[in-house]
């Protein structure tokens, strides 16, 4: 009977409906985590109006920003997430360098080592590197996560900025050797101005990646004043009593950024894709 | 060239290494420093641990593959961890697939905004895993849930469900979570695929006259092959060795209907201090990654050169 009156439909209306049912399910849980973010303790557990925005408060986001470590959690993050993305994305140019315009022995097999790089999952590495860093004596210090973070992080960088270097005309490069430019001239004059889009998705991407990453910080930055955001967000949760408005007023806090960086290389999502950056 | 046949290709070691080497290799050196030291040598330090009945922090004997043998013969959680974790990972990804491909139908049709609406469907893959996590755990909640109270509004439940907190519910609740997650990821990247199909291909199926199914499969299906089994490649590896949308949203439970390899491991690891132990079975993984990333590889080099 359903499937009938929905056949009957014209074309358009279903595609549009078939649309609106989707913008409806992702869009549900960002809007239940607002709404949950602006209400009181007493309302979050309220039957009446769930789903209706009334008695909004702001206070949440005070108590959060104020009177918890979130601020602290926040500079953890951002300082990893920076100095992280930093380093990968030099070491990340110079291999993808190499390997994308200088012929050697094993320059192809290098490249495709690089994938296998990042294919190697955290659930498999986050053992062995937490051994490490424990006798290097890094454990609790925001250095084991901007070390072991290289770990997706370089192969990341290289693979994305390697594709990005081969759509560089080589005929520029040529005109610039023949000038008497050095390799590394061409790299530092031509490659790099070129390629400024593409540096600073692979830095953003990586940004974003450390920003989310949780099974090395769980493991490697216990001290609460270590904790990136969500091993932070975390200890909110496994208190007494679950503060449901200010862990979500949190997560938004948490997330903007995220939203902000995304809406800014949106574009460069779908080649970015291509170049491996997958977490699904 | 009275004789090019005597003409020897030259074969000096130079040559052959090419002249482009000491550059290349320099410029390699940092990431060679980031494989052996972050990757090769961590992974070979720890196989030498999970030969050992080792505690954290303390050194344990060595008992060769002991470690190995209690968790395929012994070890009747472990059984379920792999049952959960294959269940995870092929509901999971099916239905990123089968949600993926219908969002970039949907959007490879002539619509209005279309752009914007790539755009928003994509919001649940680019939000961060433990925010979703904990969203739908809170949204999950048996007493003050809003999914039980949507459900039960419509009298299709009549009763609420702890989704999280029952044994028959859990898995399917975190991995309804997990394709929520995933699947704009598939959309997008399919619809990518089916913009580069060309639109010549489709009038001629028309001129035959051909139906929307046969379009699909014929037309549709084969012009986003290597894309479909790329991305469903890396989402299986990625799926199936997740750590953060089980551990915040269950944390296994409920008795361990939801643990996955992951979960496992750092349960035995840190909570139960068991370190050789925990990283046998992270090494466990090893296997299946290798056969996966093997099949992977070759669709990976295709699609590079297509």
């Amino acid at each position: 009977m359903m499937m009938k009156r929905l056949r009957a439909l014209p074309n358009r209306i279903r595609l549009y409906g078939l649309l609106a049912v989707y913008v409806l399910v992702v869009s549900f849980p960002f809007y239940y985590m607002v709404l949950t973010s602006l209400r009181t303790q007493k309302d979050v557990y309220n039957k009446e109006g769930m789903l209706t925005p009334v008695n909004l408060i702001l206070d949440n986001y005070g108590i959060v920003l104020g009177s918890t470590n979130m601020t602290t959690w926040v500079t953890n993050s951002v300082f990893v997430g920076v100095a992280s993305s930093a380093i990968a994305l030099v070491i990340g140019t110079l291999a993808a360098y190499s390997l994308a315009r200088l012929r050697f022995f094993g320059s192809n097999a290098l490249a495709r080592s690089v994938l296998f790089m990042y294919l190697v999952p955290s659930s498999l590495l986050f053992i062995p590197l937490y051994l490490i860093i424990a006798n290097l004596g890094l454990l609790n210090s925001l250095w084991a996560l901007i070390l072991t973070y290289q770990t997706f992080n370089v192969p990341f960088c290289t693979w994305m900025l390697l594709g990005y270097f081969r759509t560089i005309p080589m005929e520029l490069e040529d005109a610039a050797r023949i000038d008497g430019c050095s390799r590394l001239g061409v790299l530092g004059r031509i490659i790099l101005p070129l390629s400024a889009p593409g540096l600073v998705t692979a830095f953003i991407f990586s940004f974003t990646n450390s920003w989310n990453e949780f099974l090395y910080a769980a493991v490697m930055a216990t001290r609460s004043e270590l904790k990136t955001i969500p091993v932070g967000l975390y200890s909110f949760q496994i208190a007494d009593i679950l503060l449901w408005g200010q862990l979500m007023a949190a997560a938004i806090l948490a997330t903007a950024p995220v939203l902000v960086l995304y809406m800014l290389v949106q574009r460069f999502v779908v080649q970015g894709l291509t170049a491996g950056s997958v977490k699904g | 060239m009275a004789a090019p046949s005597t003409r020897v290709p030259q074969t000096s070691l130079a040559k052959r290494i090419g002249r482009d080497a000491p550059l290349g290799y320099a410029l390699l050196i940092p990431l060679m420093l980031v494989a052996f030291g972050l990757l090769m040598y961590p992974i070979a330090n720890a196989f030498g641990i999970s030969l050992q009945d080792r505690m954290l922090g303390v050194q344990g004997p060595f008992i060769g593959l002991g470690n190995y043998i209690e968790l395929l013969t012994d070890d009747r959680r472990f059984r379920t961890v792999v049952t959960n974790s294959l269940v995870f990972t092929l509901a999971s990804v099916t239905g990123k697939i089968v949600f993926g491909m219908v969002m970039a139908l949907i959007l490879n049709q002539r619509i209005r905004f279309r752009g914007m609406f790539r755009g928003w469907l994509l919001f649940p893959w680019v939000a961060p895993t433990f925010v979703t996590a904990l969203t739908w755990r809170w949204m999950y909640d048996g007493t003050a849930g809003v999914i039980n109270y949507v459900l039960l509004n419509l009298k299709l439940i009549d009763v609420p469900i702890a989704w999280l907190a029952e044994s028959a519910t859990a898995l399917g609740a975190v991995v309804a979570t997990n394709i929520w997650r995933g699947f704009p990821f598939f959309g997008v990247a399919l619809l990518a695929a089916m913009q580069a199909i060309p639109a010549d291909l489709y009038e001629a199926a028309d001129v035959d006259g051909a139906t929307a199914l046969q379009k699909f499969l014929n037309v549709t299906l084969p012009g986003i092959r290597t894309t479909l089994a790329v991305t469903a490649m890396l989402s299986t590896i990625w799926t199936f060795n997740d750590f953060q949308i089980v551990f915040l949203m269950t944390g296994g439970g409920p008795a361990y209907a939801t643990h996955l390899f992951a979960t496992y491991a750092y349960k035995v690891g840190f909570e139960g201090s068991r370190i050789g132990y925990a990283t046998a079975i992270s090494f466990l993984l090893a296997p299946v990654l290798i056969v996966m990333i093997m099949a992977l590889s070759p669709l990976i080099m295709r699609s590079e050169n297509e």
